[in-house]
């Protein structure tokens, strides 16, 4: 299997697309089309669109304007998350065009609501997003709830171990500390997830900055993708020229033909 | 003509991006659709084995799909869509397939190296040629030479391992990825979401029946 660069959108206000730090936005970096048109072009293995406007709304809406953009500009998987907390709303997403569904609140209050939305859309569409936080570098990773802004009591450890019981197809560890620094992911990942040794594919996502970053993450036989936004806005990065650095250190990354190559 | 089947869980926009961007006339595959044997159709396919043959049954499709088969006429199967092609799956017991091409789905095998669901791009291995693999896949095609992007998590078994048109490694040995055999062909990756390289075989698939 080839590892994965999964460039992601977050939105707010509709179809404006920002970036993030700490999980809150600061910075806007245009509209939704220019990032699937550039994310696209620029060979992305996979997208992800955050939905900030319905992330812990409690009240799940698709906007149409949004899947009639990734319909008409999109020709690689793409996931959604925001707002899903019922097998009702990850099928709207699916029926939209959306190839995937990311949940984290549905299972922030209720750990086995995952496995009805699994039973509706398959495994393989459904993926689950933790965030997370270490206090220090060596300290545990304990989930964190975006919509408090506080640590949980669960750690990362318990939660994935609940999350693999539940049907969930592909897990997203998000560092919170981390996110939109630009430093580097977390390296302690590869400590927790020996120990969890997981069976579905992981991705990681939080502090990406260089390709150097990337490449150290995806080294770690756990983790299949990278998931980052403000290294493709704020550096000049792209998917290829990531994939491209991480082949020469021995990664298996995606082949493009000669003639799609940007 | 290109019918598509519109499963309710389906990769649908994702081909009919592909059908509009290639202008291909397509419509959906119903009961009252007049297909001709010359026509293609192509069943798309994410969700569960039993919940598309209970959609094609309820629907009237499976009859007219076979029909079509036995004519003939061309048929192309897109992941869940390739699986649905042979007899059976473990995924959904004593639900039947369309029974097209003999073979049974199972799980794909879990290990340590290889994480299930199969979610990723991974690259395609050609079988040792022979004269019906190398017709629809080739080196010489430049498909070997890119990645398409899979996600699933049965597998399909032909009986008949001659209609095994490309693979993908498996600790276990190189598992099936496409099959061809006369006008019925599967793909278990999802060219529709695999970028140019994807569109580009596409034409290629669909080209065949011009």
């Amino acid at each position: 299997m080839k590892k994965r660069i999964i460039p992601s959108i977050l939105l707010k206000s509709g179809t404006q697309a920002c970036l993030s730090q700490g999980f809150s936005p600061w910075r806007s970096v245009g509209t939704l089309t220019q990032n699937l048109r550039l994310h696209v072009q620029r060979q992305a293995d996979e997208l992800l669109i955050i939905n900030l406007d319905q992330a812990g709304s409690g009240k799940f809406v698709l906007p149409s304007r949004l899947f009639r953009l990734v319909r008409q500009e999109v020709d690689i998987p793409i996931a959604y998350a925001g707002g899903i907390t019922t097998p009702e709303d990850a099928s709207i997403c699916i029926n939209s065009g959306f190839d995937k569904v990311y949940v984290t609140a549905a299972f922030l209050d209720q750990q086995d609501s995952l496995r009805a939305i699994a039973n509706i859309i398959g495994t393989q569409s459904l993926g689950l997003s933790l965030p997370y936080q270490r206090d220090c570098d060596h300290c545990s990773a304990m989930i964190w709830d975006y919509r408090t802004k506080c640590q949980t009591e669960l750690t990362l450890q318990e939660a994935v171990g609940f999350a693999l019981e539940q049907g969930v197809g592909e897990l997203l560890l998000h560092d919170v500390r981390r996110d939109g620094l630009l430093s580097g992911l977390d390296s302690e990942l590869s400590k927790d997830l020996a120990e969890l040794q997981p069976e579905i594919p992981v991705l990681v996502a939080g502090g990406a900055g260089r390709p150097e970053h990337i490449a150290d993450m995806l080294q770690i036989p756990f983790v299949q993708g990278v998931v980052a936004g403000s290294i493709f806005s704020l550096t000049p990065a792209t998917p290829m020229t990531i994939r491209n650095y991480c082949e020469t250190q021995g990664i298996p990354m995606r082949r493009c033909s000669s003639s799609a190559k940007i | 003509m290109i019918y598509v089947v519109n499963f309710p869980f389906c990769n649908y926009f994702g081909l009919e991006r592909y059908l509009l961007y290639a202008n291909r006339v397509h419509e959906n595959l119903t009961l009252d659709s007049q297909v001709a044997s010359k026509d293609t159709i192509v069943l798309p396919g994410v969700g569960t084995f039993g919940q598309a043959m209970n959609f094609l049954n309820s629907q009237g499709l499976t009859q007219l799909i076979q029909r079509h088969a036995a004519n003939g006429g061309q048929i192309l199967g897109i992941c869940l869509g390739m699986q649905l092609l042979f007899d059976s799956s473990d995924e959904s017991p004593n639900i039947e397939g369309l029974h097209l091409l003999s073979g049974h789905c199972s799980a794909i095998p879990k290990t340590n190296e290889f994480r299930v669901p199969h979610i990723g791009w991974n690259q395609l291995h050609v079988p040792v040629a022979k004269e019906a693999a190398c017709k629809h896949f080739s080196a010489f095609d430049g498909f070997s030479s890119a990645d398409f992007y899979f996600v699933h998590s049965y597998v399909v078994h032909p009986h008949d391992s001659d209609i095994i048109t490309a693979c993908f490694a498996h600790p276990s040995g190189l598992l099936c990825a496409a099959v061809a055999s006369n006008s019925i062909m599967g793909v278990q990756f999802h060219p529709e979401k695999s970028g140019s390289d994807g569109y580009a075989l596409l034409n290629h698939l669909l080209g065949y029946s011009d």
